[in-house]
């Protein structure tokens, strides 16, 4: 040993080659919300759960799906087959299954609660599942539906929120690395004016009506007596339907899903807010999830750790 | 064959050797062609930490540890359970949620973990259990560490299901939980999912049984189809039975034959043995099916009455004062000392003084009362009152209140739904025989052969549901608007009496209907030649005077020379 | 030889090493022609330093990220920061009436994982638990391959979703980092994963966790012997994958390294993973404040109480005492300020009470004012004729 030098080296903020460029996302969450009670929305509830039932039979587990449903359509004492919601009157598709967590329930579907759980700022004791969890490599589905106007949506019959009250909330998490890309879906009223006020970046918007228009709803299923369905959901998860695990169907085909004649109503997209080619971006960005994987080869040798 | 036997012994002990678990099903024909059903799944362990767990639940350990919980009781019910016709079942919940725990005696911040629990397992059951505040939960009078609360809105549904059968071992794949099939479960009269968990402490030495139970009622004459009242594994819960749970000690189903002797029915299946000449036992291994032919008799049979049941209804009428009355029905031949345990919520404040107790229409003194008030938004009104029921009786206990009006922001998107009173509860010891089934030991087959002198009996009532006055919701604008009109046409003459200056000016004046018309007709005149002609033409009815053309009248002020002209003319002649 | 301070990294020139040799301690072994060029690569590699900036710039710039993969790759498997972590270890065995597992999970936990989380109790606290769960089947069918049944990458990324609904690890209040020990069913022994024509047993999952298959030997499925796992050869996966999921360095690509055979972590290891939760709880910090007072700034008629004013202070006060401490080279003081920053600001920034709906917007504002002003205006307005006749007699006559 010839000499010894002492080192009290720290953090080198030499910013060695930093490139620009889009890094993936690494999780998928959704926030699927029905804003309406009482039994002659049924349709509402049975559009929240049609899309609750595509992202999860595409991979989004149920720790990562916020679903807040206003009402119980399911077990309703008016709903003649108990346990079940159907999107058709045919009966064939029980969107409701017999695997189903809903986390936000009746009472809970509040404006506050949405904007709380949005923003992370839900009071201490609430449990993980009820939690939007997400970090800046998050991608959210956000599926808003309801009864809405210009730039409102209605919960529950006795409160709004606000276009500019969502954009703001969507900011907030912007700021706070909350995601990644959102993708904001809404089935309402003169839908596309709740995405109108976004000023967040990585936005995809997507509503079932422009601002003027009515959303109207697709068929009345008689032994229920009431409307079961929205019409843009119903060929939304016509759609959806289609689409397995790995295959490779972009979110461009996904937004032409219900022209005018199937709608009646317009189907409003906003895309100046985000900054992919949709053509590239693969409907299982947002509706699927894959967890990156990587086979561990190279093992740690522990084999003399004390006992 | 021998190596087989052994492999199925460790198969059945489990991978430790500290927790095991046992599955069961007690299917009870009632009275009236009714079905009830109650499955058991019971895990003991030996250890307290639940930090690792082979059969117990993982998640819910982690909330027991956490929360210091040594008792824990959760039900979720839908329907009511008709003691009268149905007699007692093996737990007795109300409608909607119910929950009750006890901590720890250590515990530093009991509320603190209470209200840290519920909202853990509303995260865990999908159910709306964060809504349990200081003002619908209550502490016993007797117990420090014990918080009760129930939540009688509280719908049950597949949601509920879902995460309670992923707390079992075999999840819904195998053994009596593959009979749970949601369609069919909520399609019950009555159904109810519970999950309690205690301790089994004897001499210092502590053994955890969580138990998960279903309480399910059939109504045997909507399943079977046939008129009759036959019923079947399959018409009940929609499949038979393929596979036992591997990880179960025993599974078994027991069968209560006692209603055979007053409507003898045919089952299907040779029981394996026969427990108290009365119970059906079968062991579950492999495929299993039963079914009964049970004729609908002539004459229905009542079965025996219980000996305690109650009533609970409110009196009165409109929407200011209302009484609350429950009655309690003593059947036994000699007298029972019952608590009954009211909770009121803080909307509907009852007036003490108002308390009366009765029994067979006299006025009786309970042996003892705890009242604690409640106050506005913040706690229940708790009333334990202990009570001696003569033999024979009926006792009624009623209590007047008031309907109050909430804050704006309390009442619920549904108000004109509703509100809902929870259960009150009425806990007694009766003579073991005096029912025939009893549930407080571990597992049903225990149960069954117990023997003893004294059974505690938990009943809960009614819930009920009352209208609160409540308001017109588009109020606030129709007030904004309302308001505001008010002041406007307020500030209309104050700014014009505070701006405009008075003065006179002569008219003609031209009695009656004349007068009228002649307004009309000048302001008509105003419109239709305003355009047309000079503003200076007939229009310009009044002159607008310069002060200097004005002088003093002793009682009108200042008025036009003109007019003091034709005045002082007046007063000349 | 002077016992080297924490956070300092002695340098030995010794003829006895051929190449740079990185020791167990705070020591680093070369031999004396080494190239001073290499020599210093090697040091900033061992220090991190493009890690940490890659750190800190993608936080700051979402999007932005360095050249080097690997360190990308890292960066985005480390789990979040928290100050408290569940570790989960699942073991699952699918058909349990064929298969007997005599296995306990806590005594190998106990004896490899816990003296390394001892090592971490400055950066977080972590709690370790285990269950068992049964009866859950392989979602993916595994091919056969000669006398093996694989399961490709692509389809054993399909195997976690399914698995984790059952986990329920989302009551705990912390986050979890899970294990799961998959019990190969009797009818796929032996079962690996594959990639490139490589077989292993461990997979894992960025941020999540990793998963391991387990293959029992034949004997105990055919003659319901109960199967004994080895200890050792299930926590090696484990350990190896806990060590990417915290952001362990790992150096082995670029210097050789002085063997350890242990669990535990290196000196100059646990010195950077400080550095490492240093940068990132600080950069953390940063970013929720300045969004913080952004969003004060944009909604003026927020209400700020006094326990949320009180953490961001504190907050403050510690982000500017971590850089104080880091200056003066003082790792371990540093690393609990930037926790106690990290804390206080994530607390202030998802206070409950920053959100009492406090939106306003401008048409509600129409709606209330318009009833009031309007018919006020009325009255107002027909009197600006009574003005104009007074200014024109006042004037002009």
């Amino acid at each position: 040993m010839k000499s010894y030098f002492l080192l009290s080296f720290l953090v080198c903020a030499n910013f060695l080659n930093i490139n620009v460029c889009q890094a993936n996302h690494s999780n998928n969450w959704a926030v699927l919300v029905d804003t309406s009670r009482f039994w002659f929305n049924y349709r509402h509830v049975a559009n929240v759960l049609s899309i609750y039932r595509s992202v999860k039979r595409l991979g989004i587990p149920d720790s990562q799906i916020i679903l807040m449903v206003a009402d119980d359509m399911a077990c309703n004492p008016r709903n003649p087959s108990p346990a079940t919601v159907f999107n058709n009157a045919d009966q064939q598709l029980n969107v409701y299954g017999d695997d189903v967590e809903v986390d936000f329930r009746g009472y809970e579907v509040t404006v506050e609660n949405f904007v709380r759980l949005l923003t992370g700022r839900l009071p201490p004791d609430t449990p993980r599942s009820k939690q939007l969890l997400t970090d800046e490599g998050s991608n959210i589905l956000i599926y808003l539906t309801g009864h809405g106007g210009d730039g409102f949506l209605k919960f529950q019959d006795s409160e709004e929120v606000t276009s500019q009250e969502l954009a703001d909330a969507l900011e907030q998490m912007w700021q706070k690395r909350r995601y990644h890309e959102i993708f904001f879906m809404i089935d309402t009223c003169q839908a596309s004016s709740m995405y109108e006020k976004f000023y967040s970046p990585n936005i995809l918007a997507m509503a079932s009506s422009l601002v003027g228009e009515d959303s109207l709803s697709h068929h009345v299923d008689p032994a229920i007596g009431v409307y079961i369905i929205d019409r843009y959901t119903f060929y939304a998860l016509k759609f959806l339907e289609n689409v397995k695990l790995k295959s490779r169907i972009s979110m461009k085909s996904f937004l032409g899903v219900c022209p005018k004649q199937d709608c009646i109503s317009t189907v409003g997209v906003r895309i100046d807010l985000f900054h992919r080619d949709l053509a590239k971006v693969p409907i299982t960005d947002f509706f699927g999830s894959v967890r990156p994987v990587e086979l561990t080869f190279d093992f740690l040798d522990i084999s003399n750790t004390p006992l | 064959m021998n190596a087989k036997c052994l492999g199925f012994l460790f198969v059945f002990i489990g991978p430790a050797y500290s927790e095991t678990y046992s599955e069961e099903l007690f299917i009870k024909p009632l009275a009236t062609g009714y079905v009830y059903s109650f499955f058991q799944f019971t895990v003991i362990r030996e250890d307290d930490s639940f930090k690792h767990s082979t059969l117990f639940p993982h998640s819910l350990g982690d909330i027991i540890d956490r929360f210091h919980v040594a008792e824990l009781n959760v039900d979720l019910t839908s329907g009511l359970w008709r003691h009268k016709s149905w007699g007692y079942p093996a737990v007795d919940a109300p409608s909607g949620a119910e929950i009750s725990a006890r901590f720890h005696n250590d515990t530093q911040d009991v509320d603190k973990n209470w209200y840290g629990l519920t909202n853990a397992l509303s995260g865990l059951l999908c159910t709306s259990l964060n809504f349990i505040n200081s003002a619908n939960s209550y502490e016993s009078s007797s117990d420090r560490v014990y918080r009760y609360s129930n939540l009688p809105r509280e719908n049950v549904c597949t949601e509920n299901l879902t995460p309670w059968k992923k707390l079992l071992p075999c999840d819904s794949t195998r053994g009596l939980s593959s009979l749970l099939n949601s369609g069919r479960v909520h399609n019950a009269n009555y159904h109810s999912l519970g999950i309690h968990f205690r301790p089994l402490c004897l001499a210092g030495k502590c053994k955890y049984e969580l138990r998960q139970t279903v309480s399910l009622v059939y109504d045997s004459v909507f399943i079977s189809f046939n008129n009759n009242y036959d019923w079947s594994l399959r018409k009940m819960f929609g499949t038979g039975l393929f596979k036992t749970c591997p990880l179960a000690d025993y599974s078994k189903i027991y069968l209560d034959t006692s209603s055979n002797s007053s409507v003898p029915y045919l089952i299907s299946q040779e029981p394996d043995y026969m427990l108290k000449n009365n119970i059906a036992v079968y062991n579950l291994n492999g495929i299993f099916h039963l079914s009964a032919i049970v004729p609908r008799p002539k004459i229905v049979v009542s079965e025996l009455r219980p000996l305690l049941y109650t009533d609970r209804f409110i009196t009165g009428f409109g929407q200011e004062y209302g009484g609350l009355v429950t009655r309690i029905y003593n059947d036994h031949k000699s007298s029972i000392i019952a608590t009954v345990i009211e909770n009121i919520p803080w909307f509907l404040p009852i007036y003490y003084h108002t308390l009366k107790v009765t029994s067979n229409g006299v006025r009786v003194t309970p042996k003892a009362l705890i009242y604690k008030p409640g106050k506005g938004r913040v706690r229940i009104y708790y009333l334990e009152i202990v009570l001696e029921l003569a033999p024979r009786s009926v006792t009624e206990i009623s209590v007047q209140f008031d309907y109050v009006f909430l804050k704006w922001q309390e009442y619920p998107p549904d108000a004109n739904h509703g509100f809902y009173i929870g259960s009150a509860i009425v806990k007694a010891t009766i003579p073991r025989h005096a029912t025939s089934l009893t549930f407080d030991k571990s597992l049903i087959v225990d149960n069954l052969n117990s023997t003893g002198s004294d059974y505690l009996i938990c009943l809960k009532t009614e819930n009920f549901i009352i209208t609160l006055p409540t308001p017109d919701f588009s109020m606030p604008y129709n007030v904004i608007c309302l308001a505001c009109t008010v002041v406007a046409l307020a500030f209309g003459p104050i700014h014009n009496i505070t701006t405009k200056r008075l003065k006179l000016t002569t008219a003609k004046y031209v009695p009656g209907l004349a007068s009228v018309a002649q307004k009309l007709y000048v302001w008509l005149e105003n419109i239709f030649w305003s355009k047309k002609k000079n503003k200076t033409g007939k229009a310009a009815v009044v002159k607008v005077f310069v002060p200097e053309e004005l002088s003093y009248h002793p009682t009108l002020g200042h008025v036009s020379e003109e007019f003091m002209k034709d005045k002082v003319d007046y007063i000349a002649s | 030889m002077v016992l080297t301070p924490l956070g300092s990294l002695q340098l030995i020139e010794t003829t006895s090493v051929d190449d740079i040799i990185a020791g167990i301690g705070r020591n680093i072994y070369f031999p004396p022609n080494t190239d001073i060029k290499l020599l210093m690569d090697s040091l900033k590699r061992l220090l991190q330093t493009d890690a940490l900036s890659d750190s800190m710039i993608s936080m700051l710039n979402p999007g932005n990220h360095s050249d080097d993969q690997q360190v990308v790759t890292e960066r985005q498997r480390r789990v979040r920061p928290s100050s408290d972590y569940n570790v989960l270890l699942t073991v699952v065995n699918p058909e349990p009436e064929k298969l007997h597992v005599s296995w306990k999970p806590e005594i190998p936990l106990n004896r490899y994982l816990q003296p390394l989380l001892d090592q971490l109790k400055l950066i977080s606290n972590f709690s370790v638990q285990s269950q068992w769960l049964y009866l859950i089947d392989l979602v993916q069918k595994p091919p056969k391959l000669n006398t093996t049944f694989v399961l490709d990458k692509n389809h054993a990324q399909y195997i976690i979703t399914p698995l984790e609904k059952k986990l329920g690890s989302g009551v705990s209040r912390n986050p979890c980092i899970h294990f799961v020990v998959y019990v190969t069913p009797c009818s796929y022994i032996p079962l690996y994963f594959h990639e490139n024509n490589q077989l292993t047993t461990a997979m894992m999952s960025a941020r999540w966790g990793g998963v391991q298959i387990l293959n029992a030997n034949e004997m105990s499925c055919n003659e319901s012997v109960s199967f004994i796992p080895d200890d050792l050869s299930i926590m090696t996966p484990i350990i190896t994958q806990f060590h990417s999921l915290i952001g362990v360095p790992n150096m082995s690509n670029y210097m050789s390294l002085m063997p350890l055979k242990s669990s535990t972590l290196r000196k100059w290891q646990l010195d950077s993973m400080y550095r490492l939760k240093i940068i990132e709880q600080y950069t953390n910090t940063r970013i929720t404040l300045t969004s913080l007072s952004r969003l004060l700034g944009e909604i003026s008629n927020i209400v700020i109480i006094e326990e949320v004013g009180k953490a961001v202070t504190e907050s403050v006060e510690a982000a500017i005492k971590v850089l104080q401490c880091i200056e003066k080279g003082q790792l371990e003081e540093a690393l609990e300020y930037s926790k106690i920053a990290f804390e206080t600001s994530e607390f202030a920034f998802t206070h409950p009470s920053l959100l009492a709906l406090l939106y306003f917007p401008d048409d509600q504002k129409y709606a209330v004012y318009i009833p009031l002003f309007l018919p006020v205006m009325i009255p107002v307005l027909m009197s600006l004729k009574g003005v104009k006749n007074w200014i024109q007699l006042k004037y002009k006559i």
